[in-house]
């Protein structure tokens, strides 16, 4: 156990955050009192989420500049069995990359108090805070215990936790004060560029998932890219499913739903229809059965629940029609030979 | 006069006042026994006659005007930018001046001293007052940085002086804090059995 003397002053000079309340809207992640947390590991719906979010190879692994060592690029001579084995590790390499951040809810501080002391009181000026430093223990799992200065001994809250594992088990890309980036100026510049997965990617290394700051931040990037129907920015990045996700959650499918079908993707579309069912399933057209047939369940959806009826109504019609002029244009060219 | 002529209780108050100061021995009056021109520091002093007027100041060489940032960002996109650096970094076509075929390990550790330029061959940020370092002066920031791997490009590849190369550094850790300045983070991996709620365990 390491002790650390901590000026109870210090805490009152830290720099005021601005909190992102008016992000903090009817779309949220706490709303009802449901635990998204309880939906997002199921098999079911990790498989959709890496469903809609594609796999492009070269935008997973285009060329990161971390300030790692320049090395000349490497050539190699293969047969087709080492090619294709390699092939798989680097698709099994992908799945890794394409690993999601998880939406739960945020969690407040709880003021756990182990012990009281009075006799303790004036002993220091300052607090001390104690914290386990043994290898091997995970960073939300260490014993972090403050004794104040008036002898109460409690458990550490979120912002001491998080100086103190940045201090004593420094992480990439997390830095010790939280960076301006987020507070609200910043962040609408950033938002304007349309510098999402920066935003998304250091929001990650920063914070943790259940971390009200984290919650506020990808709540103000998703509604900014959703309001800009930016999908494709985050395709193909770990971020795309918990979008979906997030965007299912709070019922406002319907504009990535007419992104997809303008992309002739009908299967994600299915997909991204049976996510708003798995996570509501009281909705009427979640009676409705896929096996039907894909547009029918689409057009169900949009026809009982959809917000935005007309449009992704006539979103299907477009992609139906495009549908048959390519069948058309088959059938022309094979009577044509 | 020379200096065995003079007695022992003015030698001293002559070497005491002579380090980095006139030689001026004086009575104990005050008044000056003789006054000699010869200075031991090793900067040359002005004479006597110019003391009372102002020093006179290269205005090309005068750094004591502080330009604001928004200046120099309007600057960066000017037509005599262009023309002055074309499409390259500010750098690229500055040369150090040294003695041999390597050059020092280290560049000179400021061209600015006295809010005036004290060297022949500026650096490329001290030799244009215009060039503001400055993490709202993104443009200017993104050339010194490597278009490889993302590294801080060091004073020995730039040619910077010591001070603005800290200055540089300053700048980009500001405006990467502030993410005027974006960079690929590195990778978070997940857990997910930490947040796998307790109540479907």
């Amino acid at each position: 156990m390491l002790c650390r003397g901590w000026a109870s002053k210090f805490k009152n000079e830290m720099r005021p955050f601005a909190v992102l309340l008016k992000h903090m809207s009817e779309n949220s992640t706490t709303k009802g009192g449901r635990d998204p947390g309880e939906y997002f590991f199921s098999d079911k719906v990790q498989a959709i989420m890496r469903h809609l979010s594609r796999i492009d190879m070269d935008k997973i692994f285009r060329v990161k500049r971390e300030g790692q060592k320049i090395e000349t690029p490497e050539y190699k001579f293969m047969t087709t069995e080492q090619l294709d084995k390699l092939m798989s590790e680097m698709k099994q390499k992908a799945e890794q990359k394409l690993q999601m951040p998880p939406v739960v809810n945020a969690q407040e501080d709880v003021r756990t108090v182990l012990s009281v002391e009075p006799k303790l009181k004036g002993y220091d000026s300052s607090k001390y805070v104690f914290t386990d430093i043994t290898y091997g223990i995970s960073d939300r799992d260490r014993v972090i215990v403050v004794r104040d200065t008036d002898g109460t001994l409690r458990k550490a809250d979120r912002e001491e936790r998080h100086r103190m594992n940045q201090l004593y088990f420094e992480r990439p890309g997390r830095s010790y004060s939280k960076p301006r980036m987020f507070e609200d100026e910043y962040l609408q510049d950033l938002l304007k560029r349309k510098e999402y997965e920066f935003i998304l990617d250091r929001a990650c290394a920063q914070f943790d998932p259940d971390d009200p700051d984290f919650v506020n931040v990808r709540t103000a990037t998703y509604d900014h890219i959703n309001q800009a129907k930016e999908f494709d920015s985050l395709r193909s990045t770990r971020h795309f499913g918990p979008l979906a996700f997030y965007l299912a959650w709070n019922n406002s499918i319907d504009d990535l739903l007419i992104d997809i079908l303008n992309g002739s993707r009908l299967d994600e579309a299915v997909s991204l229809v049976e996510l708003n069912h798995v996570l509501h399933p009281n909705l009427k057209s979640a009676k409705v059965n896929k096996s039907d047939g894909d547009i029918e369940y689409v057009k169900a959806y949009a026809e009982l629940d959809s917000k935005k009826r007309n449009d992704v109504e006539l979103a299907l019609q477009n992609y139906a029609q495009r549908q048959f002029h390519s069948i058309e244009l088959e059938a022309e060219e094979s009577q044509g030979r | 006069m020379n200096i065995r002529s003079v007695p022992i209780y003015f030698v001293s108050r002559i070497i005491r006042d002579s380090i980095n100061s006139r030689v001026v021995p004086t009575l104990d009056s005050g008044k000056e026994l003789f006054r000699r021109t010869l200075s031991l520091s090793s900067t040359t002093r002005q004479e006597s006659a110019e003391e009372g007027g102002e020093k006179k100041r290269d205005p090309t060489k005068d750094r004591t005007k502080v330009i604001p940032v928004e200046t120099s960002i309007k600057y960066l996109r000017s037509a005599a930018y262009k023309e002055t650096y074309g499409d390259d970094p500010v750098w690229v076509n500055y040369r150090r001046n040294y003695k041999g075929s390597y050059p020092p390990r280290h560049t000179r550790k400021t061209c600015v001293r006295q809010g005036a330029i004290a060297t022949g061959n500026p650096c490329p940020i001290c030799r244009d007052e215009y060039l503001v370092l400055d993490h709202a002066n993104v443009d200017l920031l993104k050339q010194f940085v490597s278009a490889h791997n993302g590294e801080v490009l060091s004073y020995n590849e730039t040619g910077l002086c010591r001070r603005k190369h800290q200055e540089l550094l300053v700048a980009i850790e500001r405006a990467k804090d502030r993410g005027l300045l974006t960079f690929d983070v590195p990778f978070r991996e997940y857990d997910y059995s930490e947040y796998i709620s307790k109540k479907t365990e």
